[in-house]
């Protein structure tokens, strides 16, 4: 085995847990092999399920898996020698694809003996992916292995990776708190770099800076924003010069070895708007009752109600707070595209009925909204279901931050 | 508050674009949206609508008449604001066949002859980068469409860069030699390679760059090849540095390769690198409008074997044009030469040009490089630093 790079990663007993929980499903649904697809879009979130079971990634290249029922787990790549055997010690069975994913997937299920078999193809299309309704493998890919494999049944084993990365290890945990840690660094520079005439980009530099040095990978998504009151983020900072009384908002990911929490922080340049030191409170009041309910057991639809009742319930009579309403997003942390996911825009019946489970982690960013609509308050941590409620991953203060200038 | 290319330069492309779409009979393009790759693989997406970066997903629809439709996930009111190119964004959720079918039926195309730029053949993602299940949507609710491959043609059309282009190359490369000033500056014993990484991309970010962007550093003794992701590994005396530095300015990427040597280099590293150069010098100096990619090539041949005497010989890859990912034409393998060895240079092509010298008895190799513009009176280079292998004392 070649000399390993000083690079942090999980332990074969992590992957033998993985492999087992997969085969399970796998054999209960008659499959043969799963191929997980090449796909580094959406800053390589597309490509989670590859790397979940191979453990090859980082950076942005493209890395296909097929990963049969019984038999050696393939890792396919470009430039496969020099560059996967030497960053991991899960897949021993890397070879090079030069470009031409579909091939060598088909070379490799040629092996296998599943020319009337039932082959799994996760991102097939027919179940929708968290944030790729469409599926993730594309159609030139698709069309080798149904062209060399015609009589075999090609079925979407999106599912299967989903339901086993919905509950997170314990080894998966600490990796997302060490993201959250880098994340919190991250809020840190921020802070210390927000300043009135200073440019946003550079802040967001520094942000990112703070990221790297700290050990995330890159890509990672990272949502951002400055103004004087901004609602929605973008997915990319401005040349705007930042004056006093901004706020810049945010959504900071760190990657830990292809592990991404997500911290939310609204940083106010020296002062700090009124009206959000009011909607912070009951902001906080809303996370704090969904972090204790993060039970397993509970439904999505039910944190969902949860949101709006407890906004009904606290919301001052008067100031700016006055009649506040609430807002739940949450979303699943992990390799990437984790579900189950809970926004104004993504609540389908089967997601709203989806029972927490004890070790799940998610992002919960609830948002407090005054009643005019004018603010928006939104603060967010990472947070692991147990069977006492919810567990913040990140230790910052819960509150407003303010660069002092 | 974003790069901007001007209006002119837009109904520059999308003439150019429409001509060449009514020559292969196409009534409407779809391009997909897909960030893969440091956001190269979406390119065509972004050269007809300007938006992109930080891996915003972008999915268009350019009819040859009418007007072009960005499906962006959810932020379609910002970039209505942001750019002047498209007045018609709208939120498409991902759900990418349903945007195109949505769209061509109001274009009323439900008959024509549709060009998926993507459908297959880019240089780094042969297999395309639509996914199947949005062709077949589309395929399914137009059944007597005809659906054709347009990744060539648009290949074609963005291989010649305007002046606006090259300017915006310029600026890449000027961020480019800042982030290699920090590389060398950090660049001492006891410096882990994340630490390194995380200054460079501090300036690169700092100085208006752009995310997600190629950018691989490996630093070690005797290292042929960086990776993907830098490491904890801290610096040692005598360690080389091997980089590819990529910097987007309002997603257009030049790049640089420049390789570092912390203490003395060996002689063998030293001499690969001094025939990298020749290459680069001989090359640049053949490079003009009408000569082949196949003259070009020779040219680097007979520069290796000229100085390499028998003890150093060629290696892919020697260039690949830049721009705003993906661009060609691209000298990457054999088949590449093959495809373009009779094509001839154009002025406005751009190109990294790195060619790279392997030890003929060992396993050494090594490659200094530097993004060039063809002009119609020879090649210049975009970036102003010494071209040379650096020595960092310590």
């Amino acid at each position: 085995m070649p000399e390993l790079y000083p690079y942090p990663r999980f332990s074969l007993a992590e992957r033998d847990r993985r492999w087992k929980a997969v085969r399970e499903l796998m054999r209960q649904q008659n499959i043969d092999v799963i191929v997980a697809p090449q796909n580094s879009g959406h800053s390589a979130d597309y490509q989670a399920d590859t790397r979940y079971l191979t453990h090859c990634g980082g950076g942005e290249p493209d890395v296909a898996a097929v990963f049969p029922l019984d038999g050696e787990v393939t890792a396919i790549a470009t430039s496969a020698a020099p560059r996967w055997p030497t960053v991991q010690d899960w897949t021993m069975d890397v070879r090079e694809a030069r470009r031409n994913y579909g091939r060598a997937i088909v070379d490799r299920l040629k092996e296998f003996n599943v020319e009337r078999g039932r082959i799994g193809i996760t991102g097939l299309g027919e179940i929708e992916g968290t944030r790729t309704p469409e599926g993730t493998i594309f159609y030139g890919t698709w069309k080798q292995i149904r062209e060399a494999f015609p009589s075999a049944e090609l079925v979407d084993a999106t599912k299967i990776l989903a339901q086993v990365r919905y509950v997170k290890s314990q080894e998966e945990i600490d990796v997302l708190a060490k993201s959250m840690e880098i994340i919190e660094l991250a809020i840190q520079a921020e802070i210390s770099a927000a300043q009135p005439g200073v440019k946003d980009w550079e802040v967001w530099a520094a942000a990112q800076y703070a990221m790297m040095r700290h050990g995330s990978e890159m890509p990672v998504h990272c949502f951002w924003v400055s103004g004087k009151n901004p609602k929605r983020t973008l997915t990319r900072p401005s040349m705007r010069i930042l004056e006093r009384g901004d706020v810049i908002i945010n959504e900071l990911e760190a990657s830990w070895i292809g592990y991404r929490s997500q911290g939310v922080q609204p940083v106010f340049v020296e002062v700090i708007n009124p009206a959000q030191a009011e909607l912070i409170k009951v902001q906080r009041e809303i996370f704090n009752r969904v972090l204790e309910s993060l039970k397993p057991g509970i439904s999505v639809g039910e944190l969902a109600e949860l949101t709006r009742k407890t906004a009904e319930s606290i919301a001052p009579k008067s100031g700016p707070a006055a009649g506040a309403s609430g807002d739940l997003t949450m979303h699943g942390r992990g390799a990437g595209d984790d579900g189950p996911i809970i926004t104004p825009h993504a609540r389908s019946p089967r997601q709203l009925g989806l029972a927490m489970q004890e070790n799940m982690v998610l992002v919960c960013k609830p948002s407090a909204i005054s009643a005019d609509g004018e603010y928006i308050c939104q603060w967010g941590d990472t947070v692991v279901v147990t069977e006492n409620g919810g567990r913040r991953l990140g230790k910052r203060p819960h509150e407003l931050a303010v660069a002092a200038g | 508050m974003i790069p901007q290319l001007s209006l002119q330069e837009r109904d520059r492309r999308y003439q150019k674009v429409r001509t060449e779409m009514k020559r292969q009979g196409i009534d409407c393009l779809v391009l997909p949206a897909n960030t893969g790759r440091w956001e190269q693989l979406q390119g065509d997406s972004r050269y007809l609508t300007t938006i992109g970066g930080f891996a915003t997903e972008v999915f268009t629809v350019f009819p040859r008449e009418g007007d072009v439709t960005a499906y962006i996930f959810n932020r379609a009111a910002w970039w209505k604001q942001a750019q002047r190119w498209v007045g018609d964004v709208r939120d498409g959720r991902n759900r990418w066949g349903e945007n195109a079918i949505e769209r061509i039926n109001e274009l009323g195309l439900q008959k024509g002859t549709i060009g998926i730029s993507g459908l297959a053949g880019l240089f780094r993602a042969p297999e395309g980068i639509i996914p199947y299940s949005s062709v077949k949507a589309m395929q399914d609710a137009f059944p007597h469409a005809k659906f054709v491959n347009a990744t060539e043609m648009m290949q074609e059309v963005r291989s010649v860069k305007s002046a606006e282009e090259v300017s915006m190359l310029e600026r890449s490369a000027a961020i480019i030699e800042k982030t290699i000033e920090t590389m060398v500056e950090n660049a001492n014993p006891g410096v882990s390679e994340k630490e390194i990484y995380g200054a460079m991309v501090h300036t690169m970010l700092a100085n208006g760059g752009e995310l997600p962007t190629l950018f691989f550093l490996s630093a070690g003794p005797g290292l042929t090849n960086s990776s993907f992701v830098p490491t904890d590994y801290q610096i040692q005396k005598g360690d080389r540095i091997i980089d590819e530095i990529e910097a987007k300015y309002g997603g257009y990427a030049a790049q640089a390769v420049c390789p570092v040597v912390v203490g003395a280099p060996d002689d063998e590293y030293q001499r690969m690198i001094d025939i990298s150069r020749a290459c680069f010098d001989a090359i640049l100096g053949g490079m003009k409008p009408g000569i082949t990619f196949g003259s070009l090539f020779d040219i680097y041949r007979e520069t290796v074997e000229q100085h390499g005497k028998g003890k150093y010989a060629w290696n892919h890859p020697v260039m690949h044009a830049r721009g705003l990912g993906d661009d060609g034409p691209a000298l990457l393998g054999d088949k590449d030469l093959e495809r373009f060895s009779k094509i001839e240079l154009q002025a406005g092509m751009v190109f990294i040009l790195k060619p790279q010298v392997r030890a003929a008895q060992s396993k050494g190799r090594a490659s200094i490089g530097d993004t060039v513009v063809v002009t119609e009176n020879g090649a210049r280079r975009l970036g102003k630093r010494e071209l040379k292998l650096i020595v960092k004392s310590v």
